[in-house]
């Protein structure tokens, strides 16, 4: 398996690694390199009295490199990983060193350590033990469940006063008081509401959104909706209930997730997208089975500098099995299971018509309401950007808003030049946001192939 | 966008509800009242959770059923078939690199080697090369040059990138109403046009523009300049600001034979002579101007004061400046090295040198010197580029700044081998230091002119051969390196990766500074290495 240097360089944690990567890409940084069917190896002299030992086990890719770098993956890796790529002839089909097997061996040994702990730990319990760690879970869970109930209540009513207050004094009062009620979301141990109250808090300042105080008022109204679902959370459906929790920041184990079957197809990396949030990234992954048609969300968080713990790039594939998240529309999913990942050589993504796209999301949202926006690929799209705002134009002379501040537009247009092309997006009812592209030459993904 | 909001949501949600009053129960679409007012444990007299619930109910209506958008404009038409071809995949690569911030001083050459090879821009760059190009006016022509006729579609579609399309309807309206930097690029672009159109616009406007402007204006005349240009500049020479006098100065200067020069040389013939002297041997004799009338302040002799010499004196250096020197080797049928002799025996040598030296500056500064050299040209060159690496270190101090400029003006085959012979292992031990070459080098390396592949060799093993030496001047040692790297030919990197001192006990000192003049060099290499790929 391989992928390409910009896939390649899009698994950089930041510009700088990647810079630093592309530096270290030359034969003349490394000695001992080598490779197996499974992982490839080398030596490179840094700073220190010994070379570090860079590898990747190319089944995931995952990487490893005895350097002190905090970065994942590191400048290393990276140059280990594009020299690999770009000249793989350097490297000796040789029998590994035993850094190199240690390091596959306890992976492995991680793995199957971390599925029989799980077993062993059912398996040794008493019931007796077990009946007082279901007490002790219980008793958790009834605490939390106030917490929540006090914390919607006070949001409720702040989200009241709000209403009798209305809008026109927002932007005099600032953010500080979105802040203060986000803080105490987190204080109930409700972190996503949070971060949506105090990014809702931001829009009436965002001058490049002329439409805020609607846009606003729609995010607190679904905000609202969520309060009130909480309350009678009896009377929704089991699987509609898990949504409701997941949106109030209830975390599925992923152990438990991990230990269902999951859906075994080969999956597509089609479109990706990474929000900051001071200092924590969020990155949205979405994937395609190639012979269930199946739409798959893989979200990832990393902290400070830290890069996401495992690289996914768009543009490649992977046979494996993803689980998905339990929920009235199930959507997010984790990956079980990821096998010889490769660059995907013929895309396979369910290319909609419009009218189809919005059955299925109307589908989507009559199941969960809470549904902000779901994954959608339009093709025969062509886009119009002289106006006010940009528009996708359907083939029908048909066309859907594009983000205001959305910021490829340029570049989709250049990829184009004119012609039609298939756009992977995602759909949130009013406007179509693009993250990649396919024309009859490429396909581009606009957060790590195009520049801004 | 229209918005979904109902007249009086909206009301309530700007007034608040406390003071919008009720809300209107048939105010929400018949299909969604009885969804929202059949909630049975709702308050009926809560306006607030009333409002909310609406918008999220109307909300969630709207996207379930959302509709497009009609509409009737025609499409943009589809851009033209290339005529370049398409850059290669690894070509790509290293310049999404430059654009992300590495090595973005390489950009210039990437755009260079893609004209070279015949290719134009990636099609997912070119919004971000289009604005490049209408930040920063120097990649124009590069950009322009491999934009192809994607770029060109795309770039008449956004007003804020049509530096590349017919601008001329624009330029005459930016002419007129512009802010001064716009102004001067249009009259710089109107000079590399047209040259006499450029003079004549100047001219219209010359009388009533501020002084503040006329300084920068009259500097767009460096493009294009010509004999046409003498009769405005000369009365340029009239102007109240001495800035304005000093530009006209020195673009008449750059003329060949210029009025300004003649005048100067007249009066320099009755102040400077050849005779022999008491010994039968050659004299200089030289006489300083007695005074300073009208006529030779307006041409500049005494704007400058020198520290260390006369009053008088400078004027004489003001005016030897303004003659090429070749003047006098042809008058007095004299080799430069004669001259030199002559002018050591004189009391005002200092003066001599410096003026001949800032004439034969100015001389290597005018366009085409680098390609149009004389036998007597190059003699001057080479012969004070001699004089001062021998000289002692007084004359030295001062013709080298000359020196280092003259030779960097003008770098062709002559220049060329007078370098290599610098580098020679006999001079290279001799009584200059390494630090001098390295410090002309830089200056040379300013220019951007890529050396040839011998002399780069012999520059890479001279800094490799002479590290030890150059530990007074290591801080700076990496600065040179950096615009060194940019003008060494790439393409002998076997030979500038080989036989460093890395067993050296001080090796880990210089070792980051080696490194990254290599890493450089070698990314320099790679990327023509891309091109080369398709070929």
């Amino acid at each position: 398996m391989t992928l390409s240097t910009d896939q390649i360089l899009a698994l950089a944690p930041d510009a700088s690694s990647a810079k630093a990567g592309s530096a270290l890409a030359t034969a003349s940084k490394w000695s001992n390199l080598g490779n197996s069917d499974i992982a490839v190896w080398g030596e490179c002299q840094g700073s220190g009295s010994t070379p570090y030992r860079a590898q990747i086990d190319l089944r995931e890719p995952a990487f490893k490199c005895s350097c002190p770098s905090r970065k994942f993956p590191c400048k290393h890796g990276l140059g280990l990983f594009l020299l690999y790529s770009g000249k793989a002839e350097l490297f000796a089909a040789t029998a590994a060193p035993q850094w190199n097997l240690d390091w596959l061996q306890s992976r492995e040994a991680r793995a199957t350590k971390k599925q029989e702990t799980a077993e062993e730990k059912l398996q040794n319990l008493t019931p007796e033990k077990l009946a007082q760690q279901a007490e002790q879970a219980q008793k958790r869970e009834e605490k939390r469940e106030a917490k929540v109930a006090r914390g919607l209540q006070e949001l409720q009513t702040w989200l009241e006063d709000l209403a009798r207050e209305g809008f026109s004094s927002l932007r005099n009062a600032g953010t500080a008081q979105w802040d203060a009620i986000a803080a105490r979301m987190v204080d109930a141990q409700m972190a996503p509401l949070a971060g949506r109250l105090s990014r809702a808090g931001r829009l009436a300042f965002q001058t490049s959104i002329s439409d805020w105080e609607e846009q606003l008022a729609r995010e607190i109204a679904a905000i609202y909706l969520l309060i009130r679902a909480y309350q009678k959370i009896e009377s929704l459906t089991p699987d509609l209930q898990e949504d409701v929790r997941s949106m109030l920041g209830w975390n599925q184990s992923q152990d438990s997730l991990l230990a269902q079957a999951g859906q075994v197809d080969c999956w597509q990396v089609v479109a990706q997208k990474t929000r900051d949030d001071e200092r924590v990234r969020t990155r949205i992954t979405y994937l395609c089975g190639k012979s269930s048609g199946l739409w798959a969300m893989f979200l990832q968080y990393a902290v400070g500098t830290q890069g996401f713990d495992r690289p996914i790039a768009v543009g490649s594939e992977f046979e494996g099995e993803l689980v998905f998240y339990p929920g009235a529309a199930p959507l997010r999913a984790l990956i079980k299971d990821q096998r010889n990942v490769s660059v995907i050589k013929e895309y396979q993504f369910p290319a909609t018509q419009f009218d189809a796209g919005m059955q299925s999301y109307a589908r989507a949202i009559a199941a969960n309401p809470f549904i902000e926006r779901l994954p959608l690929s339009l093709s025969g799209l062509r886009l119009q950007l002289d106006g006010e705002r940009g528009l996708a134009i359907l083939p029908d002379q048909q066309a859907l808003h594009l983000p205001e501040n959305f910021a490829y537009g340029w570049q989709l247009q250049a990829v184009s030049g004119g012609q039609p092309m298939t756009l992977v997006g995602e759909w949130d009812g009013y406007c179509f946001t693009p993250l990649s592209v396919q024309t009859d030459r490429q396909f581009l993904s606009l957060e790590s192939d195009c520049l801004l | 966008m229209t918005s979904m909001l109902t007249a009086s949501i909206k009301k309530s949600l700007l007034l608040g509800t406390s003071r919008a009053g009720a809300q209107a129960q048939n105010d929400l679409p018949a299909a969604l009242q009885d969804s929202v007012f059949a909630d049975a444990t709702k308050q009926a007299d809560m306006p607030e959770s009333d409002l909310w619930e609406r918008i999220a109910a109307l909300d969630l209506w709207t996207r379930a059923g959302a509709q497009t958008l009609a509409i009737t404009s025609r499409a943009t038409a589809i851009a033209a078939d290339e005529k370049l071809q398409p850059c290669p995949q690894q070509a790509e690569t290293k310049l999404s690199l430059l654009l992300q911030g590495t090595y973005p001083e390489l950009r210039f050459e990437w755009l260079s080697l893609a004209r070279q090879y015949g290719c134009h821009l990636p099609y997912k760059f070119l919004p971000a090369m289009l604005e490049l190009g209408r930040t920063q006016p120097v990649f124009r022509p590069y950009v322009a040059a491999v934009m192809g006729e994607r770029g060109k579609w795309l770039a008449r579609q956004n007003p804020a990138w049509n530096w590349q399309a017919d601008t001329e309807l624009v330029e005459d309206e930016l002419w007129e109403t512009g802010t001064v930097e716009q102004r001067l690029e249009v009259l710089r672009l109107s000079r590399s046009k047209d040259p006499e159109l450029g003079l004549t616009m100047l001219q219209e406007v010359w009388s009533t523009e501020p002084p503040e402007h006329r300084i920068r204006l009259i500097q767009c005349l460096k493009e294009n300049l010509s004999v046409a240009d003498q009769e405005f500049l000369e009365r340029a020479l009239d102007d109240k600001r001495k800035e304005v006098r000093t530009t006209a100065q020195t673009l008449l200067l750059s003329l060949p034979d210029s009025l300004l020069e003649l005048r100067m040389r007249a009066r320099l013939d009755t102040l400077l002579s050849i005779r022999p002297d008491i010994t039968g041997d050659t004299e200089l004799v030289v006489c300083l101007p007695l005074e300073r009338d009208k006529a030779m302040q307006r041409d500049g002799v005494g704007s400058t004061t020198y520290h260390g010499t006369g009053e008088k004196a400078g004027w004489l250096l003001d005016m030897l400046a303004a003659v090429s020197p070749l003047y006098w080797s042809e008058k007095w049928q004299l080799s430069p090295v004669q001259l030199f002799a002559l002018a050591a025996k004189t009391d005002y040598q200092q003066v001599l040198l410096t003026g001949w030296a800032t004439a034969l500056q100015t001389l290597s500064a005018r366009p085409g010197m680098q390609d149009n050299t004389s036998p007597q040209f190059e003699g001057w060159c080479l012969e004070f580029s001699r004089l001062s690496m021998h000289t002692d270190s007084k004359h030295r101090a001062i013709l080298s700044p000359f020196v280092h400029k003259i030779l960097a003006n003008v770098q062709s085959g002559f220049v060329y081998e007078f370098f290599m012979e610098l580098l020679a292992p006999a001079q290279a031990s001799s009584n200059f230091s390494v630090w001098t070459i390295l410090e002309l080098f830089q200056q040379v390396a300013a220019q951007k002119r890529r050396l040839p592949a011998a002399l780069s060799i012999a520059i890479v093993a001279h800094v490799r051969n002479k590290l030890n030496e150059l530990t007074a001047e290591f801080w700076s040692l990496k600065q040179v390196l950096n615009t060194l790297a940019l003008v060494i030919d790439p393409a002998q990197l076997h030979d500038y990766e080989r036989d460093w001192p890395r067993a050296d006990p001080h090796w880990d000192k210089w070792q980051t500074t080696i490194d990254d003049f290599l890493a450089l060099l070698r990314f320099r290499s790679e990327m023509m290495h891309t091109f080369l790929e398709q070929q």
